[in-house]
């Protein structure tokens, strides 16, 4: 799977998330360019990720995340093994 | 030692600064702050450093460890280990007292109730060390090699006692590299007066009144006296508490270290969950990142997490039922917010978003005074003005008019420095085009301070009223 | 605040590189902030600087005239004190404490928070403490701490920082004398001001001048009954026993509004008084100074009255036990200008600070001589004077050398009454107006005293005892010293070690007294 797949499917997670169809996520995307990203509603965000691409992040990684572009190299890595 | 303290201001720091700036390399003043930073703390605490020194060498060595083990699966051991230890201490220290009440309460039983001291800051230092061992494992930060290095960072005196909780991720390269500006030194001389003087000339005065009211029998406190007074405290440990942050900041900044902001204007916020994003931030974060996130809830992790962090939040501010009640009161309130959804809360208008979240931190502050559950029962009778109805305590009384007439300026100057309106000012001038401004401001702001500074020297005179709230923590 | 960065506080001067054009103002603006921040840190460093060393220079007080008490001593080093905290926590305390000028900073200090409140004006009011309603149903559970205690008149002034005092007169008096007599401590019962006294103060502004007052709270005084009763039954009846409580000033000075936060102090002496044997004479003189009221009776500044109130209450006693008395026409006035006593002590108010009062007292214009006595009744000294030093921060502290010397008053008046004056401070300012009813006057304090009151009242030929003690004092804890004296040695006999004949000193000429 390559990377623009990837950011396909986070878009659409970002957008069932959040609840906003306008959202386009790129590498870049922090919680403060997204509303209403705030601490739990990234609990809700990591579970809806590792569901659509059927993995799991590990605790570090859900808090050390600085971006959207280290979320989906953790989830490329995972999904390659 | 306390900060608010002549004896801090004018000779541990001096001499502390002295050889601070005497010392010519960055080894040899860090040796001098670890030295300064034990007898600041062995001042207190002139027994329990050893614990300090137990625990800082622990949390160093079980870095080392995991450092060495990487993906061995020992690593997982060192890490647990570390915090199993580190809880059980704090547990020791901290909670022994409480949960053995507890427990004889329940069971019937009468077991004795073991009489520790808690040590000073044991709060704080422990959860550092934990940040660290974690943050070490998690691969965020570097395995910190040299044990008199990782002292520093966990017995850095400014934020030993009560906060911030420095991530070691924030001082990790300061420690090993740093300079210090003229701007660093001037502009955390003057951050450490603006904290001394909310401490001594604000919360200190407001403690007067808070005392007045609150260390009494309260049965008979009027509806109006318990909302004037509870809204009081609320000043007194904001002020308390960030005054104590600001010093803490300032030291560090002098020193060349810079730590994250601990507390931005809180009382400005708009919601719950915008509140604690701007109390007690580094406690906030931490234990966002630590624990928020533990992975073992399955699909409801959020909300069980969610009270998780509230109920361990309350408890961590002390070893009593109302800290818990605390907690979990602030817990509902963001659940409330959660499931309300943000886009509907922002529709509210701005005066009812206001209102609702004072409301909810005034009543919070309450809960957070009253460590004797059947007085915090008597607090809600009379500011739901129940008692008042009932007619077992007043609506109004003079005494609290007469208080109120006495300390109206106090009050004032209070809630306004609680708002953002000072930095407001202070941009006005210091990101003026003009170097008039510039200079103006820069120039006030000095004599403002150095005012401050005499009235905060003159008031603590033999001062008995100075233990910062946040130092039992 | 979701991703984790950390966002260090940076210089503004990390921020993007701004427009070329922009940029020579912005280098400008960064040589003018390291200019300033250069010159604010030479004023920075030199005010720490200057006053570090002036702190650590200068000679540091040892003595807190308006506090009255003795600043903290640098701590002894010890394992012990050192393990416990004690030393570390002593030697800033020390520090802290014994700060140069600690008096004249400690007034500025007070002197600032005025500016907490809005202006005052005639009624203003602010309390200190904590004030709770007087509730009818629990008047007598809970007695009013005793602040009395701490009676700053207890000692007699030190021999460096006050003017001659009392201990002063009693070497010339005495020069042979080595015996130690007054302890060179002159605040002795500062242990008990540190704790936790003086609870509730009212600080108001009644006709253009503050007064600050204890507010009373009221209790059973079952102590003092059961200690009076108990002397009823234990001396001869033909010796009169009087009860003659003196009222606080809050009986007469609380405004309506704040009358709840008060206990009536009328009803309660009212309700003491019905316990006692009838055979012992009560005497409430609440109505007696209430018609007095808009005089000077009380010191507004200190916790006593003023001599004139003890004078109402000496006239009263007087009529009651048909003595002479003589009309305060008969003394020589005599004034401590600019007093400023315990009650600034106690509430730190500004307010009282700015407005001191002269405290005016009165010298006998009859001859009379005074021989003072330890508390074990052993002679100290003669000193045919019942005043001693002015002290403005303590005037109460003029009469009878303090609070613990136990003192014969001979008088030429000729009734065969001689009068045992048992009190606390309060009593003191009472003794000279008795000076032309009794041929001889005991006063001994119930707090000190260390004989057998018993035992006193019988050897000694008293024939009229009179309690007058603060209304802390009979509901509170003092009043359990009444039985304590009632009880220690009984049995032994006492002998006056001075016997003395008739008055030696001539109706003071002016200066004489000094």
């Amino acid at each position: 799977m390559d990377a623009r797949d990837v950011f396909a499917r986070l878009d659409r997670v970002f957008q069932d998330v959040f609840d906003d169809s306008s959202i386009r996520v790129n590498p870049e995307t922090t919680a403060d360019d997204i509303e209403d990203w705030d601490s739990l509603e990234h609990i809700t965000l990591i579970s809806a990720v590792e569901r659509e691409f059927r993995m799991k992040f590990k605790m570090g990684e859900i808090s050390s995340m600085k971006n959207v572009g280290e979320m989906a190299r953790i989830v490329m890595e995972r999904m390659k093994r | 030692m306390v900060f608010a303290d002549l004896f801090f201001i004018y000779i541990f720091l001096p001499l502390c600064f002295i050889s601070y700036f005497l010392a010519k390399t960055l080894p040899a003043k860090n040796v001098v702050l670890i030295v300064f930073s034990l007898i600041f703390y062995a001042w207190g605490e002139p027994l329990w450093i050893v614990l300090l020194i137990f625990s800082s060498f622990l949390n160093w060595y079980i870095g080392i460890l995991i450092g060495k083990n990487r993906g061995t699966g020992r690593d997982k051991v060192a890490v647990a280990l570390g915090i199993v230890i580190d809880i059980a201490l704090l547990v020791i220290f901290k909670y022994s007292g409480f949960i053995v009440e507890n427990l004889n309460g329940l069971s019937g039983l009468s077991l004795p109730v073991p009489q520790i001291r808690m040590p000073i800051g044991i709060s704080f230092f422990t959860f550092q060390a934990i940040s660290y061992i974690l943050d070490c494992y998690w691969e965020t930060v570097e395995v910190q090699p040299r044990y008199s290095r990782f002292l520093l960072y966990l017995s850095l005196f400014p934020q030993l006692i009560a906060g911030p909780i420095v991530r070691y991720s924030v001082v990790e390269e300061e420690i090993e590299s740093r300079t210090v500006t003229p701007t660093d030194l001037c502009d955390g001389a003057l951050r450490v007066i603006v904290g001394l003087s909310k401490k001594v000339v604000l919360a200190n005065n407001l403690w007067v009144i808070v005392d007045s009211f609150f260390g009494k029998d309260i049965s008979t406190l009027s509806f109006l006296g318990t909302w004037y007074t509870v809204i009081v405290y609320s000043l007194y440990v904001y002020f308390d508490f960030s005054g104590y942050s600001d010093i803490a900041i300032g030291l560090g900044r002098m020193f060349g270290f810079h730590f994250d902001e601990n507390f931005t204007h809180p009382f400005a916020c708009r919601t719950i969950a915008e509140f604690w994003q701007r109390w007690h931030i580094s406690l906030g974060s931490f234990f966002r990142d630590y624990l928020l996130y533990v992975p073992i809830f399955g699909q409801n992790r959020k909300y069980i997490s969610l009270f998780l962090v509230w109920f361990c939040t309350g408890v961590w501010h002390g070893a009593a039922w109302n800290y818990i009640i605390w907690g979990l009161y602030f817990g509902c309130f963001i659940f409330f917010e959660q499931k309300l959804g943000k886009k509907r809360i922002k529709k509210w208008p701005l005066w009812w978003k206001h209102i609702y979240s004072k409301l909810v931190i005034i009543i919070g502050f309450g809960i957070f005074y009253f460590e004797d559950l059947s007085q915090l029962g008597l607090f809600f009778k009379n500011i739901t003005a129940v008692g008042a109805i009932t007619g077992a305590a007043p609506f109004f009384d003079p005494i609290t008019w007469a208080s109120f007439q006495n300390n109206l300026f106090l009050i004032a100057v209070s809630v306004a420095c609680s708002l953002p309106l000072l930095p407001k000012i202070k941009s006005f001038f210091l990101e003026s085009s003009q170097d008039s401004l510039y200079i103006a401001g820069r120039a006030g702001s000095l004599i403002a301070c150095m005012g401050l500074l005499a009235i905060v020297s003159i008031l603590l005179v033999d001062a008995t009223n100075n233990v910062f709230l946040y130092w039992r923590f | 605040m979701e991703t984790p960065e950390i966002k260090h506080m940076r210089d503004p001067s990390s921020q993007p590189p701004p427009q070329p054009r922009r940029r020579k103002k912005a280098d400008r603006r960064r040589v003018l902030s390291s200019r300033m921040s250069v010159l604010c840190l030479l004023v920075l460093v030199l005010a720490f600087a200057t006053t570090s060393v002036l702190l650590l220079v200068l000679p540091r007080s040892t003595k807190s005239l308006i506090e009255k008490r003795d600043l903290a001593a640098f701590p002894k080093f010890t394992l012990e004190s050192y393990f416990s905290g004690d030393f570390t926590a002593g030697v800033a305390t020390y520090y802290d404490d014994t700060v140069p000028n600690h008096d004249g900073f400690k007034n500025l200090g007070n002197s600032f928070k005025r500016l907490f409140g809005l202006p005052k004006s005639d009624n203003s009011v602010q309390f200190v403490g904590k004030i709770n309603k007087i509730t009818d149903d629990n008047p007598t559970s809970e007695p009013t701490p005793v602040p009395m205690n701490n009676d700053s008149s207890a000692g007699e002034g030190s021999g460096t920082v006050l003017p001659a005092g009392a201990a002063g007169r009693r070497m010339d008096a005495v020069p042979a004398n080595p015996d130690p007599g007054p302890t060179a401590d002159p605040f002795p019962n500062q242990e008990v001001e540190g704790k936790d006294i003086i609870e509730n103060i009212m600080i108001i502004k009644q006709d253009g001048h503050w007064r600050g007052m204890e507010m009373f709270a009221g209790g059973s005084g079952d102590a003092y009954a059961s200690a009076l009763n108990n002397l009823r039954q234990k001396v001869d009846p033909s010796v009169n026993i009087w009860s003659m409580p003196a009222p606080l000033p809050c009986q007469f000075y609380t405004p309506e509004e704040y009358k709840e936060y008060v206990a009536d102090q009328s009803q309660c002496f009212d309700s003491v008084h019905q316990k006692l044997d009838p055979a012992i004479k009560p005497l409430n003189i609440c109505s007696a100074l209430s018609a007095h009221s808009e005089e000077p009776i009380y010191c507004r500044t200190d916790h006593h009255w003023q001599p004139l109130g003890a004078y109402y209450a000496a006239q009263a006693f007087a009529n009651a036990a048909g003595v002479p008395f003589a009309d305060i026409s008969t003394y020589t006035s005599k004034k401590i200008e600019n007093s400023m006593g315990t009650m600034y002590s106690w509430s730190k108010s500004a307010d009282l600070l700015s407005d001191p009062e002269d405290f005016i007292y009165y010298l006998p214009g009859v001859p009379y001589s005074a021989v003072y006595y330890d508390q074990a009744f052993n002679f100290s000294w003669d000193d045919d004077d019942l005043f001693g030093a002015e002290v403005p921060e303590d005037p109460y502290i003029v009469y009878l050398g303090g609070d613990q010397y136990i003192v014969k008053i001979t008088t030429d008046v000729q009734n065969g009454r001689k009068l045992l004056v048992m009190k606390d401070s309060y009593g003191n300012a009472t003794v000279p107006f008795y000076t032309s009813s009794f041929g001889e006057i005991y006063v001994a304090d119930i707090r000190y005293m260390e004989r057998n009151l018993v035992s006193m009242i019988r050897d000694l030929g008293i024939t009229d005892v009179v309690f007058t003690v603060s209304a802390f004092s009979v509901v509170g804890d003092n009043a359990n010293y009444i039985q304590a004296i009632i009880d220690q040695n009984a049995g032994e006999s006492v002998t006056d070690p001075y016997p003395q004949p008739g008055p030696t000193t001539a109706p003071p000429a002016a200066g004489a007294v000094d």
